[in-house]
C-alpha cells in the first residue's frame, strides 16, 4: 500500500505551476484574407510585415494559413480600408482599425501595416518612413557624381530625389517635416541644401568652406557643422534664429546627432586624437566628454526612442557597426563580418538600424534588427551606396 | 460460549480477528497519511527551473522533503536566471548523485536538516539567487568574512563553485516533472524577435484525462498581442505526458 502510495503521489497533484524563458525566436505566421482586386496592396502589406523579421504573412488559401494564430482580414469600404485581426483558435476579433483608401496601394499597405504592427507589438509603426542615401554614379567625361535617392523602409520604390550634375552627399532628414537636408559641392564651397518631396531644392546654409550634416531635436534645436572658411570644422547651434558656436578647438568637429530631448549632443572629432572619436556634449552644462574606446569612429546616430547611439568603428581594420549605451556607458559591437560599413541610422521605432556596406564590388544597404543582431539586405547594386538616413514616419512622404 | 466450540476453530477465529484488525489499522493509517499528504501537496508549485540550475542535486531517498530556506519560496523568480539547457541540468543531477553523498544520508536521512535548525546565513557568492539548505558539510563552507573577501576579489566571475542542494524524493519528482514541462514549453514556444525583454504572460492550460487540451486561458496578459498569442499557440502545440493528464497547468512565459 505504501509503495503504491509512493507511486501514486505524483498523480494526485492537480495544479502545476511552471515558469520558463524563451530560448528561441521565430516569425509568427499570420493568415491574410483580402479581396482579389487588392493583390498589389496584399503584396505590399506582406512585404512590410515580413520585413520586420517578426511575422510571416500567408495568403488565406495557403495550406499553412489555417494553423496561423491570427488572421488579418482587409475589407474595403467607402473611402476606407477596414482591417481586423482575428484569433483563429477562439474565432474572435482581437484588434481592428481603418485607414483612408487614398494614395497608391503601397501607401495604403504602409498605413495598414503601421496600425497592425502597433496592435501586435505595441510599437509605433515605421512603414511610412523613408530611407535616404547617396549613390555614386558616373557622369559625362568620366566625372564622379553623387545623387541622393530615397527608398521605402521595406526596400521597395527606389527613386532619385536629387540628381544635379555635381556631388551631393550626407543626406539628413528633418525630424518633424518631410524635408531632406544634404550637402552640395558648389563652385566656392560645400553648401547645405534641403529638398522637399516635390524635388524643390533650397539653400539652407551657405557659409564659406564646408557646411553639412545638420541634426534636429524635437524641441526645435538645430546643430550643424561648418568650417566657415577657417580650416577646421566647428559645430554651430541654431535656436530661436540665433547662431551660436558650440565647439572652439583645433580639431574637425562633425557629424552631430542630438538626443530626442535636445539635452545631449554626440559628434565626431579628431581633437587631440589621431583619428575621429565620439564625443558627448551636454547642452545644459556645456560639459564635453570623450567617449572612451571609440577611436576611430564615425557617423553617430542617436535613437529618439531609447537614446542609444549607433556608430561605425574600425575594428581590426574593418569598419563595424557598434551601439553605445549612454546610461550604462558601454559599447556593443553589432557586426563582425569582413564587409566595410559606412554610415548608420536608427529607425523611428528604435528597433532597427540601417547601414551601407561594401562587399567586394557590390554595395549594399543593410537593415539590422538590433536586439537579435539579424541583418538582411534591402538594396544591392554596383554603384557605391553611402550615408543612409532613416526618416520619421511622415504620412506625406509615402503618399 | 467458547467451551463447546472446537479448539482449532477458536484459534482460527482469533487469527482472523487479529489479521482483520491489523489490516483495518493499516488501512486507516494509509487513508490518514494519504489525505494529509494530498491536502498538503495538492498543488505542485514548481517555482523556477533555474532554482537548482547551477547546483548539484543530491537526493535523500528516505526523506520526502528537505526544508528549503524561506527566501527561495518567497522569491521564486531569480533576477536574471541563467539560460541553461534543461538537459544540462539533468546531466548535472545524474552526476551529482554519487554513492558517497547518498550513503551518509541513508543512515540518518531525515535528521540532517533538523540538526541545524538555525542555519547560518549563507554568503551571497555561493547562494546566488536561491539559498542553499544548511545540510552542506561544514568543511565546504568557508567563513562569511572569507567569502565576502572572495566576492570582492572576483565580482564578475560567473561560475563559482555552488554547494549541492539536498532534496527529498518528492522534490526530485517535482524537479523531473518541471524539467519535462519546461523542455516541452521551450520546444514549442518561439516568440517573435524584438519585443520588450520585460514581457511576461501567464497562461492556464486545462488538460483532460486523455491528455487533450480542454482550455487555454490567459490569466495575465503582457499587453503585447503577438507575445500573448505566441504563448497561447505554444500551449496548443504542446504534448503533455501522462503525469500531466487531468491537471491544470499554469505556465509563466517570460521573455
Amino acid at each position: 500500500m505504501y509503495v503504491l502510495m509512493f507511486f501514486l503521489m505524483p498523480l494526485m497533484i492537480n495544479a502545476v505551476h511552471v515558469q520558463t524563458e524563451s530560448v528561441q525566436h521565430a516569425k509568427m505566421p499570420i493568415a491574410l484574407q483580402i479581396d482579389t482586386p487588392y493583390q498589389a496592396l496584399a503584396q505590399a502589406l506582406q512585404r512590410d510585415l515580413q520585413m520586420t523579421q517578426q511575422f510571416t504573412l500567408l495568403f488565406a488559401h495557403a495550406p499553412a494559413a489555417a494553423s496561423a494564430p491570427f488572421m488579418l482580414k482587409v475589407a474595403p469600404a467607402e473611402h476606407t480600408l477596414h482591417w481586423q485581426l482575428i484569433d483563429q483558435q477562439e474565432k474572435h476579433v482581437m484588434a481592428s482599425g481603418a485607414v483612408p483608401a487614398k494614395g497608391v496601394p503601397a501607401t495604403q499597405a504602409h498605413r495598414i501595416a503601421n496600425q497592425v504592427w502597433k496592435a501586435l507589438t505595441g510599437n509605433e509603426g515605421f512603414f511610412l518612413s523613408k530611407i535616404a542615401f547617396c549613390k555614386e554614379q558616373k557622369g559625362p567625361k568620366g566625372r564622379t557624381l553623387k545623387h541622393i535617392y530615397i527608398v521605402d523602409a521595406n526596400g521597395a520604390a527606389q527613386m532619385p530625389l536629387v540628381q544635379t550634375p555635381t556631388i551631393n552627399i550626407a543626406p539628413r532628414w528633418h525630424n518633424e517635416r518631410p524635408l531632406l537636408f544634404y550637402s552640395e559641392f558648389a563652385d566656392a564651397n560645400v553648401r547645405l541644401m534641403y529638398v522637399d518631396m516635390k524635388k524643390k531644392r533650397h539653400v539652407a546654409c551657405n557659409f564659406d568652406g564646408v557646411n553639412m550634416l545638420p541634426a534636429f531635436s524635437h524641441d526645435g534645436k538645430v546643430v550643424f557643422s561648418s568650417s566657415k572658411g577657417q580650416g577646421a570644422s566647428q559645430l554651430y547651434y541654431l535656436a530661436d534664429g540665433k547662431l551660436q558656436q558650440l565647439t572652439k578647438n583645433g580639431g574637425n568637429n562633425f557629424s552631430p546627432t542630438l538626443s530626442a530631448d535636445g539635452a545631449t549632443l554626440y559628434f565626431c572629432s579628431d581633437y587631440q586624437q589621431r583619428g575621429p572619436a565620439l564625443f558627448c556634449f551636454d547642452m545644459r552644462t556645456k560639459q564635453l566628454d570623450r567617449i572612451p574606446d571609440t577611436c576611430p569612429s564615425e557617423s553617430p546616430s542617436c535613437s529618439d526612442v531609447h537614446g542609444l547611439v549607433a556608430y561605425c568603428k574600425r575594428v581590426k581594420g574593418v569598419m563595424q557597426v557598434c551601439v553605445y549605451d549612454p546610461k550604462a556607458k558601454m559599447s556593443r559591437q553589432l557586426t563582425f563580418d569582413a564587409a566595410i560599413k559606412q554610415g548608420v541610422s536608427w529607425s523611428p521605432c528604435g528597433q532597427y538600424v540601417v547601414y551601407s556596406q561594401q562587399k567586394g564590388i557590390q554595395s549594399e544597404l543593410v537593415m539590422m534588427q538590433v536586439d537579435a543582431q539579424r541583418s538582411w539586405t534591402l538594396l544591392s547594386c554596383r554603384e557605391k551606396i553611402s550615408f543612409p538616413s532613416w526618416s520619421s514616419s511622415f504620412e506625406s512622404v509615402g503618399a | 460460549m467458547w467451551l463447546w466450540q472446537p479448539k482449532s476453530r477458536h484459534k482460527s477465529y482469533v487469527c482472523a480477528r487479529i489479521t482483520y484488525s491489523v489490516c483495518a489499522a493499516h488501512l486507516l493509517l494509509f487513508v490518514v497519511i494519504f489525505l494529509l499528504d494530498a491536502n498538503k501537496r495538492r498543488s505542485l508549485q514548481v517555482t523556477t527551473r533555474t532554482a537548482y540550475a547551477d547546483a548539484a542535486i543530491v537526493v535523500l531517498p528516505f526523506c520526502k522533503y528537505v526544508a528549503q530556506p524561506q527566501q527561495a519560496e518567497q522569491s521564486p523568480v531569480p533576477q536574471k536566471p541563467p539560460k541553461a539547457a534543461p538537459q544540462t541540468t539533468i546531466q548535472q543531477t545524474k552526476k551529482a548523485v554519487p554513492k558517497k553523498n547518498i550513503a551518509p544520508a541513508t543512515k540518518a536521512p531525515a535528521q540532517k536538516p533538523k540538526q541545524t535548525p538555525a542555519p547560518k546565513p549563507a554568503p551571497k557568492k555561493v547562494v546566488q539567487q536561491e539559498k542553499m539548505p544548511s545540510v552542506v558539510p561544514k568543511k565546504q563552507q568557508p567563513t562569511a568574512a572569507k567569502k565576502d573577501a572572495l566576492a570582492q576579489k572576483e565580482p564578475t566571475q560567473n561560475a563559482p563553485a555552488v554547494a549541492p542542494v539536498y532534496v527529498g524524493r518528492e522534490q526530485m519528482q517535482e524537479i523531473a516533472l518541471q524539467e519535462a514541462l519546461v523542455q516541452e514549453v521551450q520546444r514549442c514556444w518561439a516568440p517573435p524577435v524584438g519585443l520588450s525583454k520585460t514581457l511576461q504572460t501567464i497562461v492556464v492550460v486545462n488538460i483532460g484525462p486523455d491528455g487533450a487540451i480542454k482550455q487555454v486561458a490567459t490569466q495575465k496578459a503582457s499587453g503585447v498581442l503577438a507575445y500573448d498569442m505566441s504563448a497561447r499557440s505554444a500551449c496548443y502545440a504542446m504534448h503533455f505526458s501522462k503525469p500531466f493528464h487531468n491537471k491544470e497547468i499554469t505556465i509563466t512565459f517570460k521573455q
